[in-house]
């Protein structure tokens, strides 16, 4: 069933991709990909989170799946790696247990409102600086990847 | 002295204040270097791996964007995909621009002006790009073109930034930050070491202040209190000026101050080369003297006393000091430790002082002198308190005479005498000064009233006598108490008031005149007499006679001395006979021990006469047995009335 509409998304992706639609999310485990645009995103459980971040000044608000519930809808089993990919090519990777560890959202909001490339979007991965200061440094800022493309899972 | 000038200008108000001014000026370079310095520990390493990190990141999109407009040119390209790239350099120039974390990206130099330049001509890139799109013109050429041109600004901003410029200008900055460290710590070191220096100075100073007195300029008190060691081959002399506390309240501290430094400047001239002198009040000093070529000791002493005795002329008046010394002498031997050897010093001042003499050294004599006096007073407490004592006290009666008959006992005066079970017959005034700087001197007069009466009250109740009895009244007793005295212990005892006569001596009456003339004028009241005693031996003799209301003089032995050979001394003595009867005053001629005298002063007339010629001191038996003598004539009861009537 998850493989069907794993199917149907690829091939909408596809589609939609070639229409000069904004850029989707696509999750893969090098067997596996999964691309998410930000309507299926946002069908997922929302988490919301006002945070300070070193883009912005005082706290702002993100809203959007957690990174855990977009793998978890994605299936993941026993991946061990998981690397975040942006639109220019940045890349982070880090263990899987670890980068889930730290509470991340895969933003498709700021503020309530959509974000366009230019806006660093359409998905940003926020981390929860605000409630977690122990985030609050570089090694933790390096994950907070905008403009994410792809996530890939490794073992 | 040159050194304490040096010292005094340095500091000074101008230096002290120079000084602090170069400390202030030297805190606030500090201050400023500390404050560069922060800025520059404000870029953190991290800071500039993020800047570089990003400027990296803007290198690469551009290239990116680049490709995609190549492309494009040839007719291959992706609408699509250019835009995405133009958004994503756009976020970029964005985030530059705009986000926190890339400020120091930004700070740095002109950065953000470039990125804010760069931005606007990348933002003027969009409506060219759409357009050729939207009627596929395929016109790139201009956009290439100008983007050509950004592109290389970019690469210029990048290389610029980090390769070149950025890490050269951090060291730079690192340089200068450590050289201005360097210099700062020379001129740190080199104000510390000055500030050193003049605080060591300062402590000099200060100790040597401390340590002179303001007004003479001599050692003080502090610095004696420094002196560990005197040579033994050194005179120790301590010395005070008299009745200091009269030039303070007569002339002020000014006044004070003058005199002291007059008083140095005698004293300066006793000095030789390594003698010292110091000042350890306003009136008393301590020297070390040397030892002097061929004078000794008490020579040395007669010189300071002499140079130290001068008038001193202040506003007007004219005011005689002189000065009191105690010396040790050199020695050796055990007790010649500087502390015991000062303390000596002090001894014999203290009993220079207390025998009014000028100055006393301390010996053997001195030694012996102060542990009789610790016996005598032991023993005269003693006596004064009834216990077994080796010392005893008695009276003895002088007889005087009338002139014109020297079988007429006028009576007699009332002598002290002392014996002491070890060091013997001990004189009067010495048993008198020492009761009087002991407080004893009121216990002492009251023993000699007490005994006069017990010895002489039988002679006038039971045999009718109406001579005069003469008593010494010690300085003690001059006070309200003595009517009192009189009345409790001679009157009652007695003696009828119109036969006492209470002696007092120029040196006694140094209280003041008034306070004399009510007590002379109470007893008068009683009936008692007085008589002024050694009359010419003191200072102002004359001015006593005129202002005591006494009503004998008895005239001085001195006097009388060699009158047998001179007629002018003869004269004199009649002259001073005269001027007493002149004053209303009966004289008493004392020290008469010639025949020779004896018919001189017999001639002159009108007076009564005592002295070893006649009689000498004797003990109450003898006097009364010479009373009882039918050759002896004296005032009795019958006749008191016309003795008396004189007074």
């Amino acid at each position: 069933m998850k493989w069907l509409t794993g199917f149907f998304v690829i091939a909408f992706a596809f589609v939609s991709g070639q229409a000069g639609a904004a850029p989707a999310l696509e999750i893969t485990d090098g067997v596996e990909t999964l691309v998410l645009d930000r309507k299926e995103l946002e069908a997922l459980p929302q988490t919301t989170i006002r945070t300070v971040s070193p883009y912005f000044v005082g706290k702002t608000e993100f809203s959007g799946p957690t990174l855990q519930h977009v793998v978890e809808h994605f299936g993941a089993s026993g991946a061990t790696n998981i690397t975040l990919t942006a639109l220019n090519d940045y890349s982070v990777a880090g263990g899987f247990d670890e980068v889930l560890s730290m509470d991340a959202v895969v933003a498709t909001r700021r503020n309530g409102d959509t974000m366009t490339v230019r806006q660093r979007g359409p998905f940003w991965v926020i981390l929860p600086l605000s409630d977690r200061p122990d985030l609050d440094n570089q090694s933790y800022h390096q994950f907070m990847v905008w403009q994410l493309n792809r996530i890939e899972l490794t073992r | 002295m040159k050194g304490g000038l040096v010292l005094t200008k340095l500091f000074s108000r101008t230096t002290t204040v120079f000084l602090f001014l170069v400390v202030l000026v030297l805190l606030g370079a500090s201050s400023y270097t500390y404050v560069q310095d922060r800025k520059l520990q404000s870029i953190s390493l991290g800071a500039l791996r993020m800047a570089s990190w990003n400027l990296a990141q803007l290198d690469n999109e551009a290239g990116d964007f680049t490709l995609q407009l190549r492309l494009m040119a040839r007719g291959v390209g992706d609408p699509d995909e250019l835009m995405l790239r133009y958004d994503i350099l756009w976020s970029r120039y964005d985030y530059l621009l705009t986000s926190q974390e890339s400020s120091p990206t930004r700070e740095h130099d002109d950065n953000e002006a470039r990125l804010a330049a760069l931005f606007a001509e990348f933002k003027a890139l969009e409506q060219p790009i759409e357009v050729i799109i939207k009627t596929g013109s395929g016109l790139w050429s201009p956009v290439v073109k100008a983007w050509e041109g950004q592109k290389s600004d970019i690469r210029r901003l990048v290389s610029g930034n980090f390769v070149g410029d950025e890490t050269s200008r951090l060291m730079a900055s690192v340089q200068e930050s450590h050289n201005r460290l360097a210099n700062l710590r020379m001129v740190t070191l080199v104000a510390l070491a000055a500030v050193f220096v003049y605080f060591a100075l300062a402590m000099m100073f200060i100790r040597r202040q401390s340590r002179m007195d303001p007004v003479t300029g001599l050692p003080n008190s502090n610095y004696l209190r420094t002196v560990r060691r005197v040579s033994t081959q050194k005179t120790i002399v301590t010395c005070e000026i008299r009745q200091f506390q009269l030039v303070r309240s007569d002339f002020g501290d000014k006044g004070a101050n003058e005199l002291s430094q007059a008083f140095v400047s005698r004293l300066r001239q006793c000095l030789l080369p390594g003698d010292e002198l110091i000042q350890i009040a306003q009136s008393e000093f301590v020297m070390f003297l040397e030892l002097r070529d061929g004078a000794g000791v008490e020579q040395t002493a007669r010189e300071l006393v002499e140079v130290t005795n001068f008038d001193w002329h202040q506003s007007g008046s004219v005011l005689h000091i002189s000065a009191v010394f105690g010396l040790d002498p050199p020695c050796d031997g055990d007790n010649a430790d500087w502390p015991n050897r000062y303390q000596r010093a002090h001894r014999a001042l203290a009993q220079a002082h207390m025998e009014n003499r000028s100055f006393y050294i301390n010996g053997e004599e001195l030694r012996r002198r102060i542990a009789e006096d610790a016996q005598i007073h032991s023993g005269l407490i003693r006596f004064f308190n009834q216990e077994a004592s080796p010392l005893s006290l008695h009276l003895a009666y002088q007889p005087i005479v009338s002139a014109s008959d020297q079988s007429y006992l006028t009576g007699a005066e009332v002598l002290l005498r002392c014996h002491h079970d070890t060091l013997g017959f001990i004189p009067p005034n010495r048993v008198v000064d020492l009761c009087e700087r002991l407080g004893q001197g009121h216990a002492l007069g009251r023993w000699v009233f007490r005994e006069a009466a017990g010895e002489t009250g039988y002679l006038y109740r039971e045999l009718g006598f109406r001579g005069h009895i003469s008593i010494n009244l010690n300085p003690a007793m001059m006070t309200d108490k003595l009517a009192d005295d009189v009345k409790t212990l001679l009157i009652d005892g007695g003696i009828p008031p119109s036969s006492i006569c209470m002696e007092i001596t120029e040196d006694n009456a140094a209280l003041e005149f008034g306070v004399i003339n009510d007590l002379v004028a109470q007893l008068h009241k009683l009936g008692v007499s007085f008589a002024l005693d050694d009359f010419g031996t003191g200072h102002s003799s004359l001015q006593y006679v005129r202002e005591l209301k006494v009503d004998r003089l008895k005239i001085d032995r001195c006097f009388v001395e060699g009158i047998e050979h001179s007629k002018d001394k003869a004269r004199f003595l009649g002259s001073i006979i005269a001027m007493a009867e002149q004053a209303d005053m009966k004289s008493v001629v004392e020290g008469v021990e010639t025949e020779a005298q004896w018919n001189l002063v017999r001639e002159l007339g009108g007076t009564l006469i005592q002295g070893f010629y006649l009689h000498k001191p004797m003990p109450i038996q003898n006097y009364t047995r010479l009373l009882f003598d039918l050759a002896t004539d004296y005032p009795k009861n019958s006749v008191s009335d016309t003795d008396s009537s004189e007074d």
